[in-house]
Order: C-alpha cells, then structure tokens, then sequence
C-alpha cells in the first residue's frame, strides 16, 4: 500500500472492496450513500501557535500523505467524519474503562484478565500471581462473584464541573448522551456478554456521603455480525445514567473517572465457551490464537491465553475506547 | 463500526455514467520477430506446437514466465486455389485453416462449394478480388484489448531477396478505415482493407474486433526468393504449396520490419457525485480529535469545526462498503465550504 501521488492536482484512487466485488458478482451492487472518513489525520498537528498566523494551523495536517485505498472491508473507515447540527461544540464525550468501584475489574500490566473458569478464577486471584483476593480477573459467564469492567461515558475536561446543570447543557442537549454502547468482541472467543440489567442508575448527589454503583448483570442480547471487523460481533450494551456529580463533602472521594459531567456508564462480563477445567484436554482455540501451558507468573502453574482486543463505541457520541483483554485457561496447577 | 453518519446518494441526480475509449500505441519491431532471442528461425520467442497448425510469438523467451504473448502465425489457403493439391503439404491444415477463418470471420454463403465465404481485398463480398492464399496474423487481447483502433494499423514487410530481405520493403495501412465508414461489418465484427502505401493494391483485410489481420500472399508476388534456400529458393506460392506452415511463418517472420497499430479499451465508468453540505461532516470521531474532551480545533466554542477529508467509503443500503476513495491529499471541510466529490467506478 503506497503513498498517493500528491504533488499535483487532488486526485481520487477508487476501488472496489472484497464486498463490493462479491455483490458486483451477485448482481445486487447498487450505491446508495458515502461516508467520509479521516483515518490518516493526526489532528495534534493542528498548531494554534504557529508563529506565521492563522493560515499556517493545520499546514502539518494538510501535508499528512494519504495512502491508496485498499479493498478489505475493516481497512476503510475506521474513523468517521460527523455531521453534528450544533457547530458551537467545544466539547465531545470521551470513554474511559472505570477500575475505581468496588466491583471494578482492574487492569494488569496492560490487560485485563478474564478467566475462563472458577479454577482458573480462583488460582489467578493467589498471592503470587495476580495477588490474593485481587480485582483483576475478570470470571467469565458469572453473574455474581465476579469483577465486572466498567466504563464511563462524558466530558474528561476538569474545567466543567460534574454536576447536573453541565450535564445537561453539554451532553444531553447536544444528544451524545450514550445510552447504548456498540461493543465488539472476537467472537471465536466469545459468546456473549453480560450487561447492567438497568434497573439502577449510577448515582452520588454533591453533598451525598455514599455512591450507588449498580453491578446487577442480565444477559445482552444477540449479536449482528461486525462489517467492518473479520471475526468479529457487535452487542449493544445498555448505557445506564451516570449521574456522579463532583462531591462537596471530604467524606466521599471522587470514583468516576471522567473529570467533567458525566453522561452515562456501563459494564459488561463476557461470556464464552472454551470452559474446559484444568488437566482436561486445551480447548482447539488456544492452540489455534493463543499461547498454550504457558508459565505466565512464575508460580509453575502453567496457563493457556489468547490476548485481544475489544472495541467500544458510545452510539451517540461516537468515541471509542479501545480495551486489551486477555482471555485465560489455568492448564495445569502446580 | 465507526461510520455513524452517512449521506444519501440520489441514484437519478447523483450518479452519471460515461464511456470512455483509451488507446495505446503497440509498436513491435521486427527484430523481436526475428533474431532478437537466440537465432532464425529457432528464436526461443517462438513457440511451435507438435500439431504445427500455427505458431505463437512471444515478447520473450516463452519459457520464461515474464514472457507475453504477442500474436499467433498462420497459413492457409482455399481449396479452389492453385496452390491446393494433394501433394501439397499440410495441404488439409492449409484448407481447414483457411476455411475456419473464413467461417468465424466472414461467415457462410451458399454460392460456393463448400459454403464458405473467401476473403476479398475490398470491402464488398460479391465473390470479385478473392484471396485464396493467405497469412493470418492472429494478435493476443492482452495487447489489442477490446479492438484494434481503426486506421492505425501498419506493417512493413521486406521483399528483397532472402539474404537482403528488407532491401525493398512494402508498407500495408488500413489507411482509409475510420470510425465513420470505409469499413465492412461482418461475422467476425468490422473489417478495413489493407492497402500497400502510396498506391490503392490491397493486400489483405483486417479485421478489428477480432484482431487478426489477412494479408494476401500477393505482397510478396515478384519475390523470387522469399525463403532461404534450405530447398531450392521458393516463391511465395511454391513456400505455401511446399512447405510446412512453420516453415512458411518462419519466412514471414524473417521478412517483417515493423508492425504497430493503436489498441482501444472501452471503459464504462459510473460517476458517484458525492455532495458534501456545509452543514455536515465537520467534526470526526478520530481519537486524535480530542485531547480530553476538547475539540483540538477549537479554542472556544465560537471557532468553527475543522475536518479532514481523506476518504470516502461508497456504501449500499445495508451499510456495507462495496467501494473506497482516497484523496490525494487531505481535503479541509468546515461549515463555510460545501464539496461535491466526483467518485469514478471504471468498469
């Protein structure tokens, strides 16, 4: 994939995707509407400061080379352009992975772990490996007992305070308030995922000395097969009202991870099938994308792992949040 | 997944489609015919089969899988010429040759004995200025593509004697075919005459579409030596008669200067005008957009939103992408500007 030619006039280099030609072959090709997209844009190149003025903010961006179109489906847009009808936004929802509740599923290194079994589960959660009574594994298909990864959805600007008013002004009314989240998983690896059944919204007035933190889990729905990932499934996971406002009182810290208003939150556990209990025989998964028997911690307990990514999108707001999780098998025990 | 918002294309006012003919000039020179690669006549560009029916030229050593396939030689001559007889070798592949031509070319008629039609050096099929003796010079789609562009066409042939064959030469043109006239529409698709440069002889057709040029053996009438000897110099007739066709495309082979003519591509192309409101598509959801929350673009509220285009994704209505644009370069898009983008589909 090589750079365009850009030293002349703007040119366009078109092709047909895998998609296209297979509907071109099918006798069903039929356009009817474009996307824009900005994929190759580091927008940090945009320099307010530049000493010769106005003109000159965003000469870095518009000499970023642009490379040739490619015709895999999840090579296009990654990235989408927006229409927004309010052209006074300063601010858009960020999402950021909560590790800070009770019920918090923590990071490890730079991944979280989800464990395929209660074995597993319990061995991860040893002094020695991931530490005794840890936070960090999370258990898959559990409803309770388990860690749950949590996220939240809202304006990380510490210049906004978190209360009900900004909220309003700066999230609902400009209608990215995420109450659905697009959450995309590997589905050779999972089956499923469990959300917050809804019942409970996330909540800590100002002046309020406790925080409701919901983790009641019902199961998400089906999912549609990702168009724009291989191998992957989109579920739709309820966004629950995050109404955590800036506390006033030394009594409560501060538990949200969004510096500003928050708008909604969520969390999910995964589901999946590649359950078999140690000393049976590795589930053909691990064999196939991971790394098997593996001595990960040291401990001699030895581990089979299949390392991930899962991708979530606030539906209204359109922010991602890219999440490393490592799906883990105890194999062995010491 | 993070395409979130699209605009409608409208399949009436926004798509316009267009054909376009591309031509490119095929020159081949004669010494890749003949001596560039190993020694005439058993140049290693040359491919002759067991069957010896015709023989294939190729850009380069055929064995070499960078070579190309250029054209096919052939002979062949009717059964009512002079030249068939039975004791004229491969005098049933010159007659079958000659006939599957004719049938695929110009197709059948029933006034003659065999119900084929022959080749004429005029654009009439009224039986008058036959040729029964021809060669067929049989040009690969790789290099004409859909059709060899009409009054391009040029070959330059040697008839001098077998030693010194280019001391005189003779040039064929299909000088007066064109898009609009001086052409016949047959079987086989269009055919133009070739007429020998500077007077109004014909000697041969060719044919446009299919890529096969005639070229009656009368080009070479005169020549008294047009083979090498290894029996006995032979005429052109006595080569065609005597020899096997190899044999006798071997002599063409050695006695062609240059050849070229211009090969068209037609192109169906499909304009997708992509109009971009100045309303729409000023903000991104790339992560780069942000630092925190706040619109790098931005310092207050009141600064207009800034994009960037790079690309654009054709989609169906079921949101999947069947086509991907890429700019040149970034494209600015903020609300001041609407942008039309004309996406191209060739097909």
């Amino acid at each position: 994939m090589a750079f365009l030619d850009n030293s002349g006039d703007i040119i366009l280099d078109a092709v047909l995707t895998e998609t296209g030609r297979k509907r071109m072959a099918d006798g069903n090709f039929s356009i009817s509407k474009f996307a824009l997209g900005d994929d190759e844009i580091n927008y940090s190149q945009f320099n307010r400061s530049h000493p010769s003025g106005s003109a000159y903010y965003d000469l870095e961006i518009l000499q970023t080379p642009v490379l040739e179109a490619v015709t895999a489906q999840n090579s296009a847009i990654n990235y989408g352009l927006l229409s927004m009808t309010n052209n006074n936004l300063l601010y858009m929802p960020s999402i950021k992975v909560n590790q800070n509740f009770e019920r918090s599923a923590q990071i490890s290194g730079t991944i979280f772990y989800v464990a395929t079994n209660s074995e597993t589960h319990d061995k991860l959660r040893t002094a020695g490996l991931l530490g005794a009574e840890s936070k960090k594994v999370i258990l898959a298909n559990a409803m309770t007992d388990t860690q749950l990864l949590y996220w939240e959805s809202g304006i990380d600007d510490s210049t906004l305070t978190a209360d009900s008013t900004n909220r309003s002004n700066y999230i609902v009314a400009n209608d990215m308030l995420d109450t659905s989240f697009t959450v995309q998983v590997d589905n050779r690896l999972f089956s499923g995922l469990k959300q917050l059944d809804g019942s409970t919204s996330f909540s800590a007035a100002a002046s309020s000395t406790t925080i409701t933190v919901p983790s009641a889990l019902s199961e998400a729905g089906s999912g549609t097969t990702a168009t724009s990932l291989s191998n992957y499934t989109n579920y739709s996971i309820r966004g629950v009202s995050n109404l955590l406002y800036t506390p006033t009182v030394s009594t409560r810290s501060e538990k949200s991870v969004i510096a500003g208003p928050r708008g909604t939150a969520a969390a999910i556990v995964f589901n999946t099938t590649h359950v078999g209990a140690s000393g049976t025989s590795t589930p053909s998964v691990f064999t196939q994308y991971g790394k098997t028997a593996q001595n990960l911690f040291s401990s001699g307990d030895t581990f089979d792992y299949i390392d991930t990514t899962v991708y979530i999108t606030g539906v209204s707001s359109t922010r991602m949040a890219q999440v490393p999780v490592r799906l883990i098998r105890l194999n062995t025990a010491a | 997944m993070a395409v979130q918002n699209y605009e409608n294309i409208d399949i009436n006012s926004d798509v316009s489609t267009t054909r376009t003919l591309l031509h490119e000039v095929i020159p081949i020179t004669g010494t890749i015919l003949s001596g560039a690669y190993g020694t005439w006549p058993n140049d290693t560009n040359i491919k002759n089969y067991s069957h010896g029916m015709f023989q294939s030229v190729y850009d380069y050593p055929y064995l070499s899988s960078s070579a190309n396939h250029i054209f096919d030689l052939t002979v062949g001559f009717d059964e009512t010429s002079p030249l068939s007889a039975s004791a004229a070798t491969q005098n049933t592949k010159k007659i079958n040759l000659y006939n599957q031509f004719s049938q695929l070319l110009l197709g059948y008629t029933g006034s003659t004995t065999d119900g084929v039609r022959k080749f004429e050096s005029d654009l009439t099929l009224d039986g008058t200025g036959t040729m029964k003796d021809v060669f067929f010079i049989n040009f690969a789609r790789l290099l004409t593509k859909d059709q060899i562009k009409k009054g391009t066409f040029s070959l330059t042939v040697g008839t001098g004697a077998f030693g010194s064959a280019f001391a005189g030469t003779k040039t064929l043109y299909d000088v007066s075919a064109s898009n609009t006239g001086e052409t016949t529409n047959t079987f086989g698709g269009d055919y133009g005459v070739l007429f020998e440069s500077g007077s109004s002889n014909a000697h041969g057709v060719l044919f446009y579409q299919a890529g096969i040029a005639v070229v009656s053996s009368s080009i070479f009438s005169g020549v008294a030596q047009f083979d090498s000897g290894t029996y006995g110099y032979r005429t052109v007739a006595e080569s065609l008669q005597s020899s096997s066709i190899s044999g006798t495309c071997d002599m063409l082979r050695h006695r062609i200067q240059n050849l070229s003519y211009n090969n068209t591509t037609e192109i169906n192309s499909k304009i997708y005008f992509c109009r971009v409101p100045h309303n729409k598509f000023n903000y991104s959801s790339n992560p780069t957009y942000l630092s925190g929350s706040k619109i790098r673009v931005k310092e207050v509220a009141t600064d207009p939103p800034v994009s960037y285009i790079t690309t654009i994704g054709l989609y169906n209505s079921a949101n999947e992408l069947l086509a991907t644009a890429k700019l040149s370069e970034p494209l600015r898009k903020d609300p001041t500007q609407e942008l039309i983008l004309r996406v191209r589909l060739d097909y």
